[in-house]
């Protein structure tokens, strides 16, 4: 080992994949066995990882982009094949011995993990909704927002300028208690074909090639056995919610990233 | 909206860079790349994903296929 390369560790699994199968792999992988589990790294350049450079190149989003592809395209290649404990993005050691230092301290508790994760992959699930319909059709059908419409249709002009204010307060609040109402639905429905589910923040309009609302972004740990339940399930949420304009997307199967808290770990966040 | 059912074929950056970069075991390797500077990220990710929009999903694993073909 040298000053110019690093060891990078992408995940660990309880018996050693076939390596081979992962393709177009620039850095050569190897295994690093310690503690009952074996460690999926390669040797990677030291320098894009060296503070002073780090931080430029994590403002290049072209640089992010195809490091955070290639960490997750390995990780997936290995899943295909066994169980595995993903690590965050950038997990670098300076030898194979400082790893396997570092998977004798957590040998016990990886190895565990594996344990509960093994035979169950994560799905993501995003629900959206159309806040612009709902919001319309409120108006126009919500009883207590058209008996204010009416008011004010009536009302004198400074009485008519407070019960406008009181209606849109209304529709707002009504609004939000629909959408979580909605949000809640889904996650009742669909935690029951899961193991675990971790909600997640709602991304900003924008950030999703989606024009409509995030109303819920969650991961869910589902049994191998029970993904068509778990699809179908969203399949008729799909369906039930077409009127409200809801929309209720899956992705997966992933690597267990949102299920891999180590109990020591939590703290750092 | 039929695409709004697992199996899409593409997968937005944005749920790779998020749990690749948010997500997953923390340990303390020699190097630590801690979530402020990963944060920075999020800054110009708008840019990134009106630029890049999907990404060719990264997975064809076996799984999703043996779903997709005992899919009607």
């Amino acid at each position: 080992m040298d000053r110019e390369h690093l060891v990078y560790l992408y995940c660990v699994t309880a018996q050693p994949p076939d390596l081979a199968s992962v393709e177009d792999q620039p850095d050569e992988l190897y295994l690093v066995r310690e503690a009952g589990v074996c460690a999926v790294v390669s040797l990677v350049e030291a320098g894009p990882f060296e503070p002073s450079n780090l931080r430029r190149n994590l403002e290049d989003l072209e640089w992010v982009a195809a490091e955070t592809t290639k960490h997750e395209r390995i990780v997936e290649a290995v899943m295909r094949d066994r169980c595995v404990v993903p690590f965050r993005f950038g997990t670098l050691f300076h030898t194979d011995e400082n790893l396997m230092m570092q998977l004798r301290t957590d040998g016990e508790q990886l190895k565990a993990l594996l344990e509960h994760l093994e035979g169950k992959a994560e799905w993501g699930v995003k629900a959206y909704c159309d806040t612009q319909t709902l919001e319309n059709n409120l108006r126009c059908q919500h009883g207590p927002v058209s008996n204010l419409n009416e008011a004010i249709r009536l009302a004198p002009p400074g009485r008519a300028f407070l019960l406008t204010k009181k209606r849109e307060d209304l529709v707002k609040a009504t609004l939000a208690g629909r959408v979580d109402q909605y949000a809640e639905q889904v996650v009742d429905a669909l935690q029951t074909a899961g193991v675990q589910m971790r909600m997640n923040k709602i991304l900003p309009p924008g950030t999703t090639s989606r024009w409509d609302t995030m109303i819920l972004n969650a991961a869910l740990l589902v049994a191998n056995h029970d993904v068509r339940t778990f699809v179908d399930m969203a399949k008729t949420l799909n369906e039930r919610y077409a009127d409200q304009s809801i929309v209720v997307e899956c992705s997966g199967p992933w690597p267990p990233y949102n299920f891999c808290d180590l109990p020591r770990t939590v703290a750092h966040g | 909206m039929d695409s709004a059912v697992a199996t899409e074929k593409d997968v937005t950056l944005l749920e790779v860079l998020d749990r690749v970069l948010n997500k997953g075991v923390v340990v303390a390797g020699d190097l630590v790349i801690s979530v402020a500077d990963v944060d920075l990220i999020y800054v110009g990710l708008r840019v990134l994903i009106s630029s890049v929009e999907t990404m060719e999903r990264l997975r064809g694993s076996p799984l999703v296929d043996a779903w997709s073909e005992s899919t009607p």
